[in-house]
């Protein structure tokens, strides 16, 4: 969590988690309600992405942050 | 102890949020200038029309019933959808940029101009389409729309807002998901997290805008859209949109508290990451609660998103406790005062953006409260219609979230322009003459909604119950004192801008008195204060729901 390393898109992803679980619970009640499940949908897979976009920025980050290391390592050994 | 020693420490904190508007760049602080002169344009515009409006409603002033409605309209078209979103996107873009490690620009700012185009196109045509015949309140009630010259123009409007609303929201997702990607950040902050989640769900609010007004647009075309219902589709799209500004307001309450006091959370960024997510945990269940008028969905059901929508002030009640725990142990660790409410001794209170925080929370306190009482099924069919429901909100979105953002305001717009805030003592004083005007505003209003007094009309021939008129005086009376203190608010912004005392960079805020304190370790003194607030607000909502339910309890039937 928080602290750790992809934190901020796991807390996204759940939040995922939770708007998919209540879209299908809202389809399991015979309440017809136009719009709602659509924009629950629309939300939901909005988090997914969004969550997915941290989580690979969070990976390029660290990729680039080791890369400079490692280049102001070398450039010191020089 | 001498009474210099009483003084709170002048010191001021020389805080991120002013250094980082200070050295934007000029392109982003254009773009922020923007937002920021529309909302303050936006609230003296919606304002004025309030004006009117307590004006008729307390019989002091009497208009041709439909040029009042086109007034009542644009009121609530003006104040909720355009002053809370202008607003509130310029509060959002200074938290991504200020809050964020590695940020200095906004990413993608063609697109938020885009977007600021879209929303003023948006206001520009919501304000034409009532004079041209659409007086259908802001929630642009269908079918009453349907034949109603210009109504087809105030849904285009809603729908430019909804894309304006869409291009703002990616470039502050994408800002703050930029440094994560350069490196410059491995974990946000706790504001930069909790305004990216905003941000979020305002993407996917202007999609729920843009599915409810193009299909009622296309309905209004004569195009059939199976199953479409414009009420239940709008309270999809206004649940997110009455909902957004309570997660805004908590986190400038977060951000305003540190900025004042020097004081953070002491307890982790995750705790304060986990109440930010809850409120788009409770955010779908909490829906149901719009739909229990209607006659299709069960009395089960109905029970069920009663007992769901309880859930709906818990995150702001956590971020409440955790901000007052903090400044309450810090204060203790710094001053060291004896006495319960001592350490509040200390606190800025000559500071305006402070003191419009603490007095949100005393409005939000009667709000919270208030709200808890409605959601309650039954009785929210009793008084849902009545006048106790635009008095009931206004604790909310005039007391709370519109003072909490002027508050903020307060400390963008002298750092945006490089001057200081015109006259704090006397802004330091408004906000709780503000909230007198909400309260005498909300509560008469309330009793008069109790009496049966109908919301929406402004004909005093609806109210039979002879206390009503007097009622209506004293409602009166309380928005006049709003609008007279919103106006002053509004003076003192503008005059600020034109002619605030120039000052180098790094004095702008040194007008505003503040303290700085350490964070105290969590545990390292006892901090009652926040318990006692809680124990006292839940006894009133006990004793209002016992209350509610004798009168529901007493009705025939």
């Amino acid at each position: 969590m928080a602290g750790e390393k992809g934190s901020d898109a796991k807390f996204i992803l759940l939040l995922a988690v939770v708007w998919i679980v209540c879209t299908i619970a809202l389809g399991m009640t015979d309440m017809v309600m136009y719009g709602v499940s659509t924009a629950w949908m629309v939300g939901f897979s909005f988090f997914i992405v969004v969550g997915g976009v941290i989580w690979w920025a969070d990976k390029k980050g660290a990729e680039k942050s080791a890369d400079d290391d490692g280049d102001d390592a070398s450039t010191s050994e020089e | 102890m001498s009474e210099e020693d009483d003084e709170p420490t002048k010191e001021r904190v020389q805080g991120r949020l002013e250094t980082s508007l200070a050295n934007l760049a000029d392109e982003d602080k254009k773009l922020l200038k923007a937002f920021v002169l529309a909302s303050i344009f936006t609230l003296a515009l919606g304002v004025i029309y309030a004006l009117i409006l307590v004006l008729i409603k307390a019989g002091f002033l009497d208009l041709e019933a439909t040029l009042a409605y086109t007034i009542l309209t644009l009121h609530g078209t003006t104040v909720f959808y355009y002053w809370l979103y202008f607003v509130q996107v310029a509060m959002v873009m200074v938290f991504v940029l200020a809050y964020t490690d590695g940020v200095d620009r906004i990413v993608w700012r063609k697109l938020a101009w885009l977007g600021f185009g879209f929303m003023a196109a948006g206001f520009l045509i919501d304000q034409i389409a009532p004079w041209m015949g659409a007086i259908i309140t802001y929630g642009g009630l269908a079918p009453l729309s349907h034949n109603m010259p210009g109504s087809d123009w105030f849904y285009i409007g809603y729908v430019s807002l909804g894309i304006g609303l869409g291009c703002v929201s990616i470039p502050c997702i994408a800002t703050p998901i930029k440094a994560k990607m350069d490196g410059k950040v491995e974990n946000w902050s706790s504001i930069t997290f909790a305004a990216t989640l905003w941000a979020v769900l305002l993407t996917v609010t202007s999609f729920a805008a843009l599915n409810t007004f193009l299909t009622q647009l296309s309905v209004m075309d004569g195009t059939v859209v199976e199953g479409f219902d414009y009420i239940i589709a709008y309270h999809v799209m206004f649940h997110n949109m009455h909902y957004l500004p309570l997660l805004s307001t908590v986190l400038v309450w977060y951000c305003l508290a540190e900025v004042t006091t020097g004081v953070k959370s002491i307890f982790s960024d995750r705790l304060s990451k986990i109440f930010f997510s809850f409120y788009l945990v409770v955010l779908p269940p909490t829906f149901l609660y719009h739909m229990f008028l209607d006659p299709t969905i069960s009395a089960l059901m109905k029970t069920v998103a009663s007992t769901l929508a309880m859930f709906i002030s818990i995150p702001t009640i956590m971020v409440f406790v955790i901000i007052l725990v903090s400044l309450e142990a810090s204060a203790r660790v710094a001053n060291k005062r004896e006495g319960l409410f001592a350490w509040g001794r200390d606190l800025p209170w000559g500071n305006p953006a402070f003191s419009a925080i603490v007095a949100a929370c005393v409005s939000a306190a009667a709000g919270g409260v208030l709200a808890n009482i409605l959601i309650q099924t039954k009785f929210a069919a009793l008084l849902s219609d009545t006048f106790a429901i635009p008095a009931y909100f206004h604790f909310f979105t005039v007391g709370t979230i519109s003072l909490t953002f002027i508050g903020l305001l307060l400390y963008i717009v002298p750092s945006l322009y490089g001057r200081q805030l015109w006259n704090p003592k006397l802004l330091a004083k408004l906000p709780w003459v503000l909230t007198g005007g909400v309260y005498l505003f909300g509560v008469a209003g309330i009793i008069a909604g109790y009496l049966g007094s109908a919301r929406r009309t402004l004909t005093p021939e609806y109210d039979l119950h002879p206390s009503i008129p007097f009622l209506y005086v004293l409602v009166g009376i309380g928005g006049l004192v709003m609008a007279g203190v919103l106006l002053t608010y509004v003076y003192a912004l503008v005059r600020t801008m034109r002619s605030g005392k120039e000052v180098s960079s790094g004095e702008v805020t040194a007008n505003m008195p503040t303290v700085k304190w350490e964070p105290a370790e969590p545990g390292a003194v006892k901090a009652p204060t926040a318990t006692i607030v809680m124990f006292v607000a839940l006894t009133a909502l006990f004793a209002l729901t016992w209350l509610t339910f004798s009168i529901v309890g007493d009705l025939p039937g």
